[in-house]
């Protein structure tokens, strides 16, 4: 397990070190932050017009911290790095190092998931005190839970990008599954509105896929937490992260069988 | 007797491609029925014209390909059936190729690298050290792979091949687009390792300079086919009969007649008396030469 706790440690260290991670860190930070004082502006017209909110504008505004926090963390850029390997053929030279390449590249991911969340987190919360005046209404004695669930999250999407990468053996482009499993978090996900929202035959189609409990399962625990949901989600969550690693095995070795590289 | 670690039987692989959606199936035979044995410690040219089938050969060896038919052994190891056992126990460099991280320096590389095979970080600090300083590439090591200039991307691409002290080194044209000077001390450093650590070496190169000075048998291949498999020194004396004879014209013109053991008297009579001379002198057939007719035959 050595060298992938170092490629997370590497690539953690490299997303806080390098100027031009930075850079484009820095513009997902500002986006958060418009974001968050936007929601807040229309949280307060919508309470404004209605005697009975479903929760209050602090937890929405920090479930929507948990969700987007989540989103602007993922590296999406190495989706169309392992593409690129597959279509070339130059996945086949890193087949003679003794590094899992699907381990290592989850692993990477990780690593700017685990450098990233953080500071968003932080700044989100640090948005949502200057707004409302109060911290999201959490537990501090819950959050390693919540964290541990967010890890689990953010494997799936790490997953996700590698499968979606590999799969550029089939498909000459696979970037618009990589969009349509983004347009699925958002909607199925309930990004920027917890599914509670939605009509009730919504809501169980959305709970019926792993966005349901990547995306809102995971960041509602932050205004509504229990044992009971937590372990719920905990379940889901280690159900579809074992279904998505197998089929990305699979799809891994197919590759190895399959992908050429001449001359 | 020393032991063979690399056997070929018969290796064979074929590409396919598809001519449009619907199209018939086009076939290239790239490597045909290839049979071959490397004894442990020998220092093999694998050599051939571009597009001979070197590299699909050498692929196939290192498992990055498997081969269409036929069988191939690695320090006794089936190369596409036990991959991870094998990369292990073998160093692989090509010229073409990055096997370093590009976005981290060559100390994260080593560092991962070293963590797969299992070396303390003392152990491959010092290995690192050693090797960096063989090799002077000691100031290079911390800056991105992406910042290197090739002749420092290569030494550092031989380092991470050497990390783990493979058994059998693969390097596919490790030389390409290096410098006189970069060439010779990668070759002295090539040189020196196997020599100390026994490390038997499969080289392809179009560069008869890394054949000469390191290399003591020759496979030649063309077509996918073996043409020939014979050491060096015998190559020379086979096909090139060892020396040429040169005649400088007083014009400055220099004309040779190689010097074979069925040259008859009367034809060194005939070359001779052509036109006057100013000059005679003996030289060897260059390896370059040879190799070249032996294309073109």
């Amino acid at each position: 397990m050595k060298p992938y706790l170092l490629a997370v440690l590497m690539n953690m260290r490299d997303q806080l070190q390098r100027s031009r991670e930075w850079g484009i860190f820095l513009i997902r930070i500002i986006f958060l932050c418009f974001m968050i004082l936007i929601f807040h502006k229309f949280w307060l017209v919508l309470k404004a017009g209605e005697t009975h909110m479903v929760i209050d504008p602090v937890s929405f505004l920090s479930y929507l911290t948990v969700g987007a926090g989540l989103q602007f963390s993922r590296p999406e850029g190495r989706v169309k790095e392992i593409e690129e390997e597959v279509r070339t053929g130059n996945i086949a030279y890193r087949f003679i190092r003794p590094i899992h390449f699907v381990l290592l590249n989850f692993c990477e991911c990780l690593g700017v998931y685990f450098a990233r969340l953080p500071i968003l987190f932080c700044v989100g919360t640090g948005m949502i005190y200057l707004l409302t005046g109060s911290f999201p209404p959490i537990n501090p004695l819950y959050l390693p839970i919540v964290l541990g669930l967010l890890i689990l999250s953010a494997c799936f999407a790490s997953l996700c990008m590698v499968f979606i990468g590999l799969s550029a053996l089939y498909f000459y482009d696979p970037l618009p599954f990589f969009w349509i499993v983004q347009k699925c978090e958002y909607v199925l996900g309930g990004l920027f509105f917890p599914i509670i929202f939605y009509p009730e035959w919504f809501q169980k189609i959305c709970l019926m896929t792993p966005f349901g409990w990547t995306g809102y399962g995971v960041s509602s625990l932050i205004y509504d937490f229990s044992f009971d949901n937590a372990l719920t989600v905990f379940l889901h969550l280690i159900a579809w992260n074992a279904l998505l690693l197998g089929a990305l095995l699979a799809l891994y070795k197919t590759v190895q069988k399959k992908v050429c590289v001449y001359g | 007797m020393p032991e063979t670690v690399i056997i070929a039987d018969h290796l064979t692989k074929i590409f396919k491609y598809k001519k449009g959606v619907l199209g018939k199936i086009i076939e290239n035979t790239a490597v045909s029925a290839l049979s071959f044995e490397v004894k442990a410690g020998e220092i093999i040219a694998f050599i051939g014209p571009n597009g001979g089938g070197k590299s699909t050969t050498i692929k196939m060896l290192t498992s990055i390909l498997y081969p269409s038919s036929g069988h191939a052994s690695v320090l006794g190891l089936t190369p596409w059936k036990n991959r991870e056992k094998l990369v292990r126990q073998i160093g692989v460099v090509f010229g073409q190729k990055s096997q370093l991280y590009y976005h981290l320096s060559p100390t994260d590389s080593y560092t991962l690298s070293a963590a797969a095979y299992n070396l303390s970080s003392r152990e491959a600090k010092a290995r690192v050290h050693e090797l960096a300083k063989q090799f002077e590439i000691e100031d290079c090591l911390n800056l991105p792979v992406k910042n290197l200039s090739l002749g420092q991307r290569m030494r550092c691409e031989l380092i991470a091949s050497l990390l783990h002290r493979p058994s059998v080194l693969f390097l596919d044209e490790p030389t390409l687009g290096l410098d006189i000077e970069a060439k010779y001390l990668f070759r002295s450093f090539l040189l020196k390792q196997a020599q100390k650590e026994g490390t038997t070496v499969f080289l392809t190169s179009h560069d008869v300079g890394d054949i000469e000075s390191l290399c003591h048998r020759i496979l030649l291949i063309n077509h996918g086919k073996l043409l020939l498999d014979s050491d060096i020194q015998n190559l020379k004396e086979k096909y090139g009969a060892g020396q040429v004879l040169c005649v400088e014209r007083p014009s400055g013109k220099i004309e040779e007649i190689s010097l074979q053991t069925t040259t008859k008297l009367s034809q060194l009579k005939k070359f001779f008396s052509s036109q006057p001379f100013s000059n005679v002198f003996v030289r060897s057939t260059d390896l370059e030469t040879i190799i070249a007719s032996i294309y073109r035959k």
